[in-house]
């Protein structure tokens, strides 16, 4: 049942596509990306509590880029001048890329989360650079560089890590398994320490924290909208599953207080590095997607701090940027088709176009501003902090974020998205007979969800996740 | 046999470093491959599962990455320079300080129980210093494909017991890289970007 869940998103693509006739093809692609978005509640009770959050997350997610790119390309585009920018190949690979991460969260152990992380880097490298400008070439290359070396070193953490494992007396079969390595009490080694450091560098590479986060700003902004919606929001969250993963295995394994250190000031410096090169941005969706290397940052820093009040934090924290950062990607779009089109940019957008009044909201939701759900978040992760007496790293964190908001407002009234931004994917989206109103409907469902999440704290799903967080960190 | 193995990898990483002709270094790249290959291959063949994966994986490092290779450099020959990023003294120091960088971690705690660790972090070294020292994007990939190699090796020296993961993770490592690696070095060399210095308009 798991493994038809992961390849439903895949296989329902590739049906898709068989179909001729434009207007069917459209309508069966919809229906079967609906269909692929419920299959995490079929495997509800299979998997535990974590898993099923970051499974629906994706399914939601992917299910709302699908919809959205429905309309990205117009009627009479037959492809980019590189041999994988067509309608038909985008289709496949955001299937591909959507079950690939729903490996990751579903997989029982860390050879199989490896193997869905590196096939995200198959799946995406071609729809970053799908554009087929210099420039989105250039990043698809520094994506696949970094990220494979990320992978790579995150591999042999896994490597060691189930050597320990082994020594430690786990039979082979489930010495990848982190509920057979949670279950182990052995004296804690260097080699533990050692690989639990290189499984934090390697999926934090791919998670794009500071200073690994070379790779990210380039392959996000020069992706098309949905897909930056997905690398930001679902594969950064994705890449932090590896890390939570790491974490509550090494943490009922052994004492994780290095662990918990070495996340701590890598999450703060992440913040601050982000917030002040966020100052220097004049690309809307370079500015955003330094914006989710700031988030990631607080994800990690709060995940560093620990203890139930942190994780829960860090998990609520995630939920919220998910679906406000993909929100506002999905925006970004729109604005960048709009502003194409129209010439409005600067503090006009706001007041002339429907994507320019939404990307507000997806600013200011982005920014920490009452009463979205990362302004709870960050709240309780400030909280978790103080509470364990984290001064120094909470300092630099909130420093950052200070500056991150600064330079979010500041590059929001001058805003022009199609300045710097990628003017094939534009071009090849402008709407030339083609209606937006799938998009601006994909739109509007993610931000309503990321308006909805800052209810997580008084529902079932706030109890949920404290509950996860009490079984990652006992 | 520990010394021996060393003292082979460093002379084809050397090589791999302080050369820029990519045919030799392609070369190189092929001997360390069968090097690692027949080290790990105990273990991978302890298990019929195993066994497959290990000659998938062989074939797609020793045989099909290669062939892709040769194939893009035939069709471009002007790839065929590597373009040293540094005089060769300061890649030869590299290689020097490289081996120093891989003696010293056998005084890990991780050396203490895993066996060969300084030539798999040499083999690994030898893979991101691949990525430093040269300016032509090829050199990217095939440091790639060297430190993918180290990977394997760790994997079969760490956990010799699994040995299907371990040959599945190779294979989809080489794969990832070898297949995307390569379409995208086609399009980069069509669009005169194989220099890496011509891959910095999105700085800052």
């Amino acid at each position: 049942m798991i493994a038809l869940a992961v390849a439903f998103p895949l296989v329902g693509a590739l049906a898709a596509a068989l179909f001729r006739r434009r207007d069917a093809r459209r309508v069966i692609r919809i229906i079967l990306a609906g269909m692929a978005a419920f299959m995490p509640f079929v495997v509800a009770g299979r998997v535990d509590r974590l898993s099923l959050v970051f499974a629906v997350i994706v399914s939601v997610l992917g299910f709302l880029a699908t919809v959205y790119s429905t309309d990205m390309f117009s009627v009479s585009w037959s492809g980019g001048d590189v041999f994988w920018s067509r309608k038909s190949v985008y289709f496949v690979l955001l299937g591909a890329f959507w079950s690939s991460m729903l490996l990751v969260v579903l997989a029982q152990g860390f050879g199989t989360l490896w193997f869905g992380i590196a096939a995200t880097t198959l799946a995406t490298a071609f729809l970053v650079g799908f554009s087929g400008e210099d420039a989105a070439l250039e990043a698809a290359w520094k994506y696949l560089v970094l990220c494979s070396v990320g992978i790579g070193i995150a591999l042999i953490g896994i490597v060691l890590l189930a050597s320990a494992a082994l020594h430690a007396g786990v039979t082979p079969e489930f010495a990848l398994s982190w509920d057979a390595m949670s279950r182990l009490h052995a004296p804690p080694n260097g080699v533990v320490h050692l690989a639990t450091a290189l499984m934090v560098i390697g999926f934090g590479t791919k998670a794009g924290l500071f200073p690994l986060h070379a790779w990210l700003p380039d392959a996000h902004s020069k992706a098309p909208a949905p897909i930056s919606g997905l690398l930001s929001g679902v594969l950064v969250s994705c890449a932090l599953y590896g890390i939570i993963r790491t974490l509550q295995t090494a943490g009922t394994w052994h004492d994780a207080a290095t662990l918990h250190v070495l996340l701590t000031w890598f999450g703060a410096c992440s913040v601050a590095a982000a917030g002040m090169l966020m100052l220097v941005q004049r690309d809307l969706k370079r500015l955003l997607a330094y914006s989710t290397v700031e988030h990631a940052g607080i994800i990690v820093f709060a995940l560093g701090v620990g203890g139930r009040l942190g994780i829960a934090a860090a998990l609520l924290h995630l939920v919220a940027h998910a679906f406000t950062k993909s929100g506002t990607f999905f925006v970004a779009g729109i604005t960048q088709r709009e502003t194409a089109a129209s010439g409005v940019h600067g503090g006009s957008l706001w007041t002339t176009t429907a994507g320019g009044r939404l990307l507000l909201l997806g600013l200011a939701a982005l920014g920490g501003l009452p009463p979205f759900g990362l302004f709870f978040s960050e709240f309780l992760v400030a909280l978790a902090a103080i509470e364990a007496h984290a001064w120094a790293p909470l300092t630099v964190a909130v420093l950052g974020v200070v500056v991150a908001f600064g330079a979010l407002i500041r590059t929001g009234l001058q805003v022009n998205p199609t300045a710097n931004g990628d003017a094939r994917t534009t071009a090849a989206a402008m709407p030339n007979g083609v209606s937006m109103r799938l998009s601006v409907a994909s739109a509007c469902v993610a931000l309503a969800l990321a308006v909805a999440t800052a209810a997580i704290p008084w529902t079932a799903l706030g109890t949920t996740l404290t509950t996860i967080s009490g079984e990652i960190q006992p | 046999m520990s010394t021996t193995l060393y003292a082979i990898l460093a002379v084809l990483s050397g090589i791999m470093i302080a050369d820029t002709r990519a045919k030799r270094v392609l070369a190189a790249y092929v001997a360390i491959a069968v090097v690692t290959t027949v080290v790990t291959f105990p273990g991978a063949s302890a298990t019929l599962g195993g066994l497959v994966l290990f000659g998938i994986a062989t074939a797609l490092k020793v045989v099909l990455a290669p062939i892709g290779i040769v194939w893009f450099l035939r069709r471009n020959p002007e790839a065929e320079d590597l373009r040293a990023g540094a005089p060769l003294p300061i890649r030869v120091l590299t290689v020097i300080a490289l081996i120093v960088l891989s003696r010293a971690v056998e005084r890990l705690p991780v050396a203490s129980v895993l066996p060969l660790q300084s030539t798999v972090a040499f083999v690994i070294l030898c893979g991101i210093a691949m990525l430093l020292m040269h300016r032509n994007v090829l050199a990217d990939l095939l440091g790639l494909l060297v430190f993918g190699a180290g990977i394997t090796l760790e994997g079969a020296l760490a956990a010799p017991q699994l040995p299907e993961a371990v040959e599945l993770g190779a294979a989809f490592d080489v794969l990832v890289t070898t297949f995307i690696g390569l379409a995208l070095l086609r399009t980069l060399h069509q669009r005169g970007m194989l220099d890496v210095d011509r891959l910095r308009s999105l700085r800052g």
